[in-house]
């Protein structure tokens, strides 16, 4: 008996070592990982940024100078490209988190009618490509063509169209519809998890709603706020589609399109180094936002919002005003894929693009999705998408979660550093990350591992680029289930792996399925980093095969290639959907009973 | 440079071509997907005399492609039409498969030769590969094609052949405009007219990134100085919406009425347009840019044997005329000049082609487009 109880005394010791307290071991090969995955693409990124070679290929140590440094900032051109960056990275975000917080809060904490259908319904968003969704705003909103534009002059009578989607306002409307969904799956978890009664106590003490929100819910959100701040900022900053589509024709530029121009040259060799030289800037601004955010973090506990406490959201009664909160959502809704989509479905039928008319209508067919079946490739660019989004989803989603946990739950020395880390690749475009990883894994096929122009270089890439809001999310989760509920099945006599399996899992799993879809779906839209890893059209994706289609004008393709592809993340998405909010119900109910108990 | 104007149609030209030739070819000494081009185009099997000279090939390339037999190939063509195009090629060498992909002119042509310069392979053949001609000669990366046979059938005027690499196809390269929102007669007569055509001003015309098609020719004919005063009237006057998307993907939205016009066009693709019924149309002023499609080998890749035998094939009468039938653009075959071969045939005849290829020259006038193109809208 004594020796038994000595066993398993001796077991629990070595998972309690385990478990991420100061000597443990694994947090530091976690952070020796995140360090090789993350230092390694952005040491070449700033190297080539001071290459002076004309390739990559040739670079050397003799090569580096300061020449495209002093031409990115002798260039007039990039002060003004910084003003409009600011103006649309300001404007796109702050659309996005207050569009997207009004609507986490109808869903999370109101009676609003059809919350269900909006919760599912808004990630739902993600599934449209940026590409597909500025070319379906151009044919809503372009001054010549727009169907709107049209409709508002012929009711009018006006000569000239009120509406330029090519313009920085219909790039700030159009990325800030895409950023929303985003914004609304880092919000919901922090509303959710949030312990009511501190607003029922406000409002016990005569406070009204909109006092209540500002002084309580809000400051409670803050570090969550400003983890999504920070990520909507850079993300708008980072993103290509949007920009590429409606920015170009006008020469509007902000830094992305800048680096994509000096990238895709149809004329010469690409500029490597300016485009790095720019890249630089997005690190710059990086490591200023991980600051901010580190600074943040570093006083979490004062926001810890779930504890060991039995907590139950109580919805916010809107009276008359749920079913204006209903449209709202609805509007949404509308505008960001319920429209985008029939555009996307009316182009499909169509011969060649044209705006609606009763000749079109009558010129309606199959033929584009008997071209899509009828293309060879097709095959293979399907089953490389699916290997590449399944791969990608759950890498991320293990990454995070691993990482998330040395960051927030140890007292490991490099946490900090590790944060830091994991952050960073966010500061890099697709495009430019695409190109950094291209240096890295043609140093590993010198050595005989050969990775570049697969699938998996993609996925590899991919993971590392969502590691920094898959670690935003994670960290997020994390810091609002307070150490008491692990404290106490640890106290019950719970191992470390048992607590993590019983009580850490099933309070993230939300989160987790969460982020398994964004990253699904990020991994199936973005184009920028495919366009430079994928190596021949055994390796194409669903987003490059959409990239060439459009760019050899195949309208019609494009458009049947996205009504599939955004109809299969939509199936998929709502599936798993409905299974986490079953799979969450059950484990809230079994955390009240634990707590309970 | 003139083309000859005799024969007014493809078949009084095939047939003038025919008669002129030294002999009669078998049509059962043919490939199959041969005979059934020639029925297409409703010629006799003699158009192709003097087919076996220009297929004859060192035996030790035929060789070394058995050995290789994969070819990776990168152009602009339709994946599907492509296939249909090679089938006389591959009838003939069976041994040979060729991989081809296409993408945007970064993706085909500029990724491969970046990877070929950190020592990978993405394509042995790359068509269409003009607007990086100089850099593929600075890399010093392509196979010499002199030694093709089908090398000295092609064209020798304005660049179609510089050694490193060769013309495949010839295209003028104009303007398409939407016929719903202007008439022909508002198109600019001349060249010089079009900075000053007010109803294509302020984004109405859009401008791909693939100037040097239709510049370079101007260039060369007028002279750089011409050039450059040009260049700034038609970026400060016209101010045309530079377009990222290919020179297909802004007809396409001239057809849709989203620009009135655009440039360059192919003509094919435009016809294509017009044939589902859409409301486009293909201009040219006073002279006709023509600008070739050339082909470049890597020189030590893996398949440039192969690459070798395939590309001397398209270039001999076969290839041409399969080519022809499939894509409808001209040949670059110098027995296989006439405006009758062009989509648009009434565009070309009685107008001056001009065609002009240099590297220094082509150089000098990327920078000063990127300057342009590239300027922010505010300044």
């Amino acid at each position: 008996m004594t020796a038994a109880v000595s066993e398993i005394s001796v077991k629990r010791q070595a998972l309690r070592r385990f478990w991420p307290h100061r000597g443990a071991c694994w947090p530091s090969v976690v952070l020796l990982a995140v360090a090789l995955m993350v230092a390694t693409p952005l040491v070449f990124l700033v190297l080539g940024s001071f290459s002076t070679a004309d390739l990559p290929g040739r670079f050397s140590l003799t090569t580096l100078g300061l020449d495209n440094y002093r031409q990115v900032w002798l260039d007039p051109d990039t002060y003004e490209v910084f003003g409009d960056t600011l103006i649309y990275v300001g404007g796109a975000a702050s659309f996005s988190i207050i569009i997207a917080g009004i609507l986490a809060w109808l869903v999370e904490r109101t009676n609003m009618p059809g919350r269900i259908w909006i919760y599912a319904g808004v990630p739902m968003t993600l599934a449209m490509p940026g590409m597909l969704l500025g070319i379906a705003w151009i044919l809503l909103l372009s001054p010549r063509i727009g169907f709107v534009n049209s409709l508002i002059k012929q009711a009018l009578g006006l000569t000239a169209a009120p509406f330029n989607v090519y313009t920085l306002q219909g790039m700030i409307l159009v990325e800030g519809l895409r950023l929303v969904p985003t914004a609304f799956l880092m919000l919901v978890p922090l509303l959710r998890s949030m312990d009511p009664t501190l607003e029922e106590a406000a409002s016990m003490s005569g406070a009204g709603p909109l006092s209540i929100m500002r002084r309580v819910t809000l400051r409670l959100m803050l570090p969550g706020i400003l983890a999504v701040v920070i990520y909507q900022a850079m993300t708008a900053l980072e993103v290509f589609e949007v920009p590429g589509i409606l920015g170009l024709p006008s020469k509007t530029y902000v830094f992305s399109t800048r680096i994509y121009a000096a990238l895709h040259s149809t004329m010469g060799t690409p500029a490597y180094g300016v485009a790095n030289a720019l890249a630089i800037i997005y690190v710059a601004i990086s490591i200023a936002a991980i600051y901010f955010y580190s600074r943040t973090i570093g006083r979490s506990e004062r926001y810890a919002v779930i504890s060991g406490k039995g907590y139950r959201p109580r919805p916010v009664d809107l009276g008359r005003w749920r079913w204006i909160g209903l449209s709202f959502c609805m509007l949404y809704l509308l505008l960001s894929i319920i429209i985008p989509f029939l555009v996307l479905a009316y182009m499909s039928f169509l011969p060649f693009l044209q705006v609606p008319s009763v000749d079109a209508f009558r010129m309606m067919s199959w033929s584009n999705y008997a071209e899509l079946w009828h293309t060879e490739r097709v095959a293979a660019v399907m089953y490389n998408t699916l290997i590449l989004v399944l791969a990608t989803s759950t890498l991320t989603v293990v990454a995070s979660f691993i990482i998330s946990l040395a960051i927030v739950r140890s007292r490991f020395w490099g946490r900090r550093l590790l944060d830091q880390l994991s952050f960073l690749p966010h500061a890099f475009p697709g495009i430019v990350l695409g190109l950094a990883f291209l240096w890295v894994f043609l140093q590993l096929d010198k050595i005989g591992i050969s990775i570049y122009g697969g699938v998996w270089a993609i996925s590899i890439a991919f993971t590392v680029s969502f590691m920094a809001y898959g670690t935003r999310s994670m960290n997020a989760a994390l810091l609002q289930i307070h150490k008491d509920l692990e404290e106490a099945a640890q106290i019950s006599g719970a191992g470390s792996w048992r607590v993590m399996w019983r009580v850490s899992l099933p309070l993230m799993l939300p989160s987790m399925v969460g982020l398994w879809i964004w990253a699904m779906l990020q991994a199936a839209r973005q184009a920028g980093t495919p366009l430079i890893l994928y190596e021949g059209t055994e390796n194409q994706v669903l987003s490059v095969f959409v990239w060439e289609m459009w760019d050899h004008g195949n309208s019609g393709v494009v458009a049947a290639t996205g009504v599939i592809m955004i109809t299969a993340l939509l199936i998929v998405t709502l599936g798993l959907r409905a299974l986490s909010f079953g799979r969450a119900a059950a484990f809230f109910l079994h955390t009240d009973h634990i707590a309970t108990a | 440079m003139k083309i000859p104007t005799s024969g007014k149609t493809l078949g009084g030209t095939l047939l003038v071509l025919l008669t002129a030739g030294s002999g009669l070819a078998h049509a059962d000494d043919l490939p199959q997907a041969t005979q059934a081009l020639l029925n297409k185009l409703n010629q006799r099997p003699a158009v192709l005399d003097g087919l076996d000279r220009e297929l004859a090939v060192p035996p030790g390339w035929i060789e070394k492609a058995r050995q290789h037999p994969e070819v990776k190939v990168t152009g602009s063509d339709d994946v599907a039409l492509y296939a249909q195009m090679i089938k006389p090629f591959q009838e003939r060498y069976p041994f040979v498969k060729l991989q081809y992909s296409t993408g945007s002119s970064n993706e085909r042509v500029i990724k491969p030769l970046v990877a070929y310069r950190t020592g990978r392979s993405v394509a042995d053949v790359v068509f269409s590969m003009d607007g990086s001609g100089s850099d593929y000669a600075k890399e010093d990366i392509s196979a010499d094609l002199t030694d093709l046979p089908g090398y000295k059938s092609a064209l020798s005027a304005g660049g179609a052949r510089s050694g490193l690499k060769v013309a495949f196809r010839a295209r003028a390269y104009c303007l398409s405009y939407n016929t719903r929102l202007l008439r022909r007669d508002q198109m600019p007569k001349t060249w010089a007219d079009l900075p000053d055509t007010e109803i294509l001003a302020h984004g109405a015309i859009g401008a791909v990134m693939l100037p040097q098609l239709w510049m370079m020719p101007l260039w060369g004919k007028y002279g750089e100085a011409w050039a450059v005063k040009y260049l700034d009237a038609y970026f400060k006057k016209l101010q045309p919406s530079v377009r990222q998307e290919g020179i297909n993907a802004t007809t396409a939205l001239v057809g849709a009425g989203e620009l009135y016009a655009s440039m360059p066009a192919y003509p094919e693709r435009t016809k294509e347009l017009q044939d589902k019924g859409a409301p486009v149309a293909w201009y040219c002023p006073d002279l006709v840019p023509l600008s070739f499609s050339s082909v470049a080998i890597f020189r030590n890749s893996p398949g440039t044997w192969g690459g070798r035998v395939f590309v001397n094939w398209l270039l001999s009468r076969e290839g041409q005329l399969s080519q022809l039938s499939v894509f409808g653009t001209p040949p670059v075959h110098q027995d296989l000049q006439s405006p009758d071969f062009h989509i648009f045939p009434d565009e070309i005849r009685g107008k001056e082609l001009i065609s002009f290829d240099d590297q220094a020259e082509t150089e000098k006038f990327q920078a000063l487009w990127k300057k342009y193109a590239l300027t922010s809208s505010r300044r």
